[in-house]
């Protein structure tokens, strides 16, 4: 299965997560809605971490109404990872780590 | 005189319990628009809770039916929030998606912190249509390896649950996986994995349990388990998951009578 988002470094994965924590503080709001940065283990991007943001997330009601792309910090942070341009595809595989201990 | 005062009684109605009626605000408050029928089945759902004796069980108890993220996220119990991360789908009245890769709900506890024991634990959830892929997929839980506290399908179509220090899983047979599941332990020594659907409640399997264990306090996710993050996701159709207390057999089938009737009124939807 394929599923589509950025690939990028530690820092700016941890930043773009931080900032979604802080919208839903803004609006004091709990944080009902994140986004956990994962590795990549295999493919193309192997060693970045990858942001999930399918095209169907973006058509997603979050709160009173109000779709995840018309939040003006859904904005903010896509241009901060370059647009919706910017998005890769990899196989969700690729996010399982091979060296995870197995369970009996 | 008196066709207007009986008038009055006739209108007057008891007020809503106060745990349904801090939930029904909570939802309200995150943007759900709540209907007079579904207040009403929150507020039957709690009472018969607290007349039955299982309501002091639960400890967290979702319904994500509303369409939308944020009232998705509010607990029953607490009228807190959980998070939901990665690709979940939120679209439809009645149950949440995830994309079995991303998307998961972290509860925001581990089962330790949340009062559940080796000897008194519960995971339930809801399944309105089962993730159709083989593999294992859990519709809640976290796992650290041999001790485990999972509830959802194993492999194939078999229902599966676990609350154990040493990997012990209970399993039903094919075709298991959809209604409501229940992984309840009553002692150390009683394990309990059963089932509601359209055609009642039955026993899947049970156990004579292990020795006591300190139960693992990892965050509980739903949509998936945690297994050193979101692990084995599913794309099961989900209308409600939660944990609690142990609860015995007899006590098990009132809540998950009470909770089918609670999701089929507030949904419009029927339990596979």
């Amino acid at each position: 299965m394929t599923i589509k988002g950025y690939a990028t470094d530690l820092d700016t994965a941890a930043a773009i997560s931080a900032s979604v924590g802080l919208a839903c503080d803004a609006r004091g709001l709990p944080r009902f809605i994140g986004i956990t940065p994962m590795p990549i283990y295999a493919g193309t991007h192997k060693g970045k971490m990858f942001l999930p943001l399918a095209d169907s997330s973006l058509e997603q009601v979050l709160w009173r109404g109000i779709k995840m792309k018309d939040f003006p910090e859904f904005q903010q942070i896509i241009d901060t990872l370059g647009g919706l341009s910017a998005r890769v595809t990899i196989q969700s595989s690729s996010l399982i780590d091979p060296n995870a201990p197995t369970e009996p | 005189m008196f066709y207007a005062y009986a008038n009055r009684l006739g209108a007057y109605k008891p007020g809503l319990d106060p745990d349904a009626a801090a939930y029904i605000a909570a939802v309200e408050t995150a943007g759900a628009s709540v209907t007079a029928d579904q207040k009403n089945a929150i507020n039957t759902f709690v009472k018969t809770g607290k007349s039955d004796g299982w309501w002091s069980s639960l400890k967290r108890f979702y319904l994500p039916i509303w369409a939308q993220a944020a009232p998705n996220a509010v607990d029953l119990i607490t009228a807190t929030s959980g998070t939901f991360n990665g690709t979940v789908d939120h679209s439809n009245v009645g149950y949440v998606q995830g994309d079995g890769s991303t998307g998961y709900f972290n509860l925001g506890i581990g089962g330790l912190s949340a009062g559940l024991t080796s000897a008194s634990a519960l995971l339930f959830s809801l399944t309105h249509e089962a993730d159709p892929d083989t593999a294992a997929a859990w519709n809640i839980g976290a796992i650290t390896g041999a001790p485990g506290l999972v509830l959802g399908k194993g492999f194939g179509t078999n229902a599966s649950g676990r609350v154990t220090n040493t990997g012990a899983s209970l399993t039903g047979a094919a075709n298991t996986e959809t209604g409501i599941l229940t992984m309840s332990a009553t002692s150390d020594s009683s394990r309990s994995l059963r089932r509601r659907n359209s055609s009642g409640a039955s026993s899947l399997d049970t156990s004579a349990g292990e020795s006591a264990f300190t139960l693992l306090n990892n965050l509980l996710y739903a949509l998936a388990r945690n297994f050193g993050g979101v692990n084995q996701a599913t794309v099961a159709k989900l209308g409600s998951y939660g944990i609690g207390t142990g609860l015995d057999d007899t006590a098990t089938d009132a809540f998950t009578l009470a909770l089918k009737n609670l999701w089929e009124t507030a949904s419009g939807l029927t339990l596979a």
